[in-house]
């Protein structure tokens, strides 16, 4: 009996993550490998059509131009080794962490500038910075309660940091259904593997958001704030909503009272204590943001500085995740927590220096170009990729506001068998692990989402441009890792920034 | 000089229609500032209304409220009393190489970029930029600004609106102090001198009588940093502001400033009538 694996090759240049740990002897994949074999192509696939039907008839969707579509779930999972991702977790915690003392000080007094450590104008010139929203929270409230980095493994084999998400990241939900698909198209894998749970989300949410109530409330009303059905992460809202047992809510339903925040009810009215909300910053509140919003409670921004709500996330997280700050994440790690980043990012050009900026005017075609601003992958020009026109607009673009943009390497990053027709080929995937913050600690989804770029050779992976999505499996015990990914402490910068005189382990 | 200054400032509108419910926020309450003390302040809201009180980002007091009942009509108090002085400036000069230093470019950033309100079109820009080029200090730079802005720009009223920015008001060419303001600080931010918009009262007669009342105006001018922070006033062509100007807020533009703001559901409401009466106490 052949294997669908005999022909699998991984994908030239790239990284793929089942060829490495296979010639490693990892049982993990091994044993992946040699179910699908037994349980042949074609079964597999039928119970894919089978379960990805009954996800449909479930509502389980995005929506993108106004249709509903459903998100493809690749029936082969990802696995990561529970050794690789215990550092991983350690990193994204860590990262959080140095990102939430940032944008409090950014709102604060912003010592971080008073130090130079960072330039004035990453801050005064970001779009994102929320001068209304400019106030500190209560000691129980969070800014960044939910975020959903997205991490690539780069040709090395080492996950490192392509963006962090920290405004009303999405995805979460997929985590949680393809998990239970899985067990559905693969239930012989679940008897052997020890797969780390991620079903636990919704409650661990739930007990964040409640832990972020108003102080002298006994019994918070949290609820989740969508912008509405026609919102592409409708389905999700509403997901999280039911998962937690809470009021799914839109603006509408809303008003604000002498800086209490009340939902309409067919009853009465009831005083809502947390919103997590699912609707930008813009249209939060049209007395500051876009007065001709329909969308947006007016009153909500006095209500959240005078402490009658708490709202998560906090107003304002973007300027934590410009693309522009990212390129201080070294600076920024090392001045809140006097530490070296466990998570790399990739290497990133700073534009507002000229000769950087020549650099890259110079060299287009070979990296990536991206708002700072953006999200979902709005505006990157893949300069391998890009058209004459589109290079020349970049360029254009980039003279004009060079504040307004960041380029970076491309990476070639790994790939991951996927099914395809009827064989199994090597595709490019990324990862979103989600981690949720109280004031007691951190959380962090064991895996998070694969994001599945699903064209051969293609590097994109959004739901809206023909992506898919795969498990992903944190298994334990079984594995051997193969790489080590213990952080080095190697990189030592040649003068100490900011507050930290530190020594570094070798 | 130094005196003391009564500022009771009315704002009442009228709704052809109830409207059943309002939020509002009035940035109306003097700043203390080096050569102004607020001795003492408050805001009254008819309908009553339940005041909170912040101070935003720019250091402006600000005073929030919601109306809940039905009303037809607004009206909303500042009065203030204050104690001003000329202000004091130290002559601190800043040559061309300060200003085109980064780290100075750096502290100065917020009051350097172009906002919506402050846009100018590249054409003007590059003029102002090249009238300046050979004039050493940042003094003689600004007096080219106010030079420019006096022949390209004249005192109107009734032609721009509250949202007009710095390019419409000139290629007009007729504006109000709000648009002398965003034309002025726009210059100067395009030759690289920090400025930013002020908000206030005026008080129009130069030597009045203790107890005597004045019809003042809600007004705006320009402070920009030569070296130091001065006032300027473009509308009038006062090239220092003294102690007839009342400062209220600070800002990048107008909408950092704006007196009073609101969202409200139910009729339409007519154009507020606002009196601004100053009365001079010692």
């Amino acid at each position: 009996m052949t294997s669908p694996f005999d022909l699998y090759r991984g994908s030239a240049g790239a990284f793929d993550e089942f060829i490495v740990n296979s010639n490693a002897k990892d049982e993990n994949w091994l044993g992946l490998a040699k179910s699908i074999e037994n349980l042949g192509l074609i079964e597999l696939k039928r119970r894919a059509i089978e379960v990805e039907q009954t996800q449909a008839a479930r509502g389980i969707t995005f929506t993108v131009g106004g249709q509903e579509r459903t998100f493809p779930l690749d029936p082969l999972p990802r696995i990561i080794s529970y050794e690789e991702w215990s550092m991983v977790e350690l990193g994204l915690m860590q990262r959080i962490a140095a990102l939430e003392a940032f944008l409090d000080d950014i709102y604060g007094s912003q010592e971080i500038v008073r130090d130079k450590v960072i330039p004035k104008r990453l801050i005064s010139n970001a779009t994102q910075f929320s001068r209304a929203a400019s106030f500190p929270l209560k000691e129980y409230q969070m800014r960044i309660t939910v975020a959903g980095l997205d991490l690539i493994r780069d040709e090395t084999g080492e996950l490192v940091v392509l963006e962090d998400n920290l405004r009303t990241p999405s995805g979460v939900s997929y985590v949680i259904e393809n998990r239970r698909a899985m067990a559905r198209i693969l239930p012989e894998l679940f008897e052997n593997y020890e797969i780390e749970p991620v079903t636990d989300y919704p409650s661990r949410l739930l007990a964040s958001l409640i832990s972020q109530a108003p102080t002298q409330v006994s019994d918070p009303l949290v609820v989740v704030l969508t912008p509405g059905i026609y919102n592409s992460a409708y389905f999700e809202h509403a997901f999280l909503a039911r998962q937690m047992g809470v009021p799914l809510v839109e603006p509408r339903d809303l008003f604000a009272k002498g800086n209490e925040i009340f939902v309409r009810t067919t009853k009465a009215s009831r005083r809502v204590d947390v919103i997590y909300r699912r609707i930008d910053d813009e249209y939060i509140d049209p007395l500051f943001f876009k007065p001709d919003s329909y969308l947006g409670i007016p009153g909500l921004l006095n209500a959240i500085r005078a402490g009658g709500v708490t709202i998560a996330n906090a107003i304002g997280n973007g300027v934590a995740d410009d693309k522009l700050t990212y390129a201080y994440l070294n600076e920024i790690v090392d001045y809140y927590l006097h530490q070296k980043p466990l998570l790399k990012n990739i290497e990133t050009y700073r534009l507002e220096d000229p000769d950087v900026r020549k650099f890259v005017i110079d060299n287009v075609e070979n990296l990536v170009v991206k708002p700072v601003d953006a999200s979902g992958g709005k505006g990157i020009v893949i300069g391998s990729k890009a058209t004459e026109r589109e290079i020349e607009e970049v360029r254009i673009a980039i003279i004009a506001n060079p504040r307004g943009y960041i380029a970076q390497r491309i990476v070639n990053f790994s790939t991951i068998p996927t099914v395809v027709g009827s064989t199994i080929e090597p595709r490019h995937a990324d990862l979103r692990p989600f981690i949720v913050s109280s004031p007691d600690g951190r959380y962090v989804v064991p895996g998070g989402l694969s994001r599945v770029a699903l064209n051969s050779g293609s590097m994109i992976v959004n739901s809206s441009q023909g992506g898919g999505s795969k498990d992903t499996w944190i298994i334990k015990g079984r594995s051997r890792p193969r790489i080590s990914i213990a952080p080095t402490f190697s990189e030592r910068r040649e003068q100490p920034i900011g507050l930290a005189t530190k020594e570094s382990a070798q | 000089m130094k005196w003391r200054l009564e500022i009771v400032h009315t704002t009442k509108y009228t709704y052809q229609e109830d409207v059943y419910s309002s939020y509002n926020e009035v940035r109306m309450t003097p700043k203390n500032t080096s050569n102004q003390l607020l001795l003492s302040s408050s805001i009254a809201v008819s309908p009553r209304a339940s005041l909170y009180n912040y101070f935003d980002y720019f250091g402006t007091a600000v005073t929030y409220f919601d109306l809940h009942r039905r009303h037809n009509n607004l009206d909303i108090t500042s009065s203030s009393h204050v104690e001003i002085e000329d202000p004091r400036t130290r002559g601190v000069r800043l040559s061309p190489i300060e200003m085109s230093d980064p780290s100075f470019m750096d502290a100065f950033s917020e009051y350097l970029t172009t906002t919506t309100y402050t846009q100018v079109s590249n054409g003007v820009a590059s003029q102002i930029q090249s009238s300046v080029s050979s004039v050493e200090t940042a003094e003689d730079r600004l007096s080219k600004v106010v030079e420019f802005v006096r022949e390209n720009l004249h005192y109107r009223s009734g032609i721009t609106m509250v949202s007009s920015s710095a390019s419409e008001a000139l290629d007009i060419g007729f504006g109000v102090c709000q648009d002398f303001a965003h034309v002025t600080i726009a210059l100067l931010r395009s030759i690289g001198l920090p400025a930013r918009y002020v908000s206030g009262y005026l008080y129009p007669n130069k030597d009045p009588e203790v107890g005597e009342s004045s019809t003042g105006e809600s007004h705006a001018w320009v402070e920009v940093f030569v070296g130091e922070w001065i006032g300027i006033d473009p509308s009038n062509c006062v090239d220092r502001t003294n102690h007839l100007y009342v400062t209220v807020a600070k800002g990048r533009d107008y909408g950092d400033v704006t007196p009073f703001r609101g969202v409200y559901f139910g009729g339409q409401s007519s154009p507020p009538i606002v009196t601004v009466t100053m009365t001079r106490r010692a």
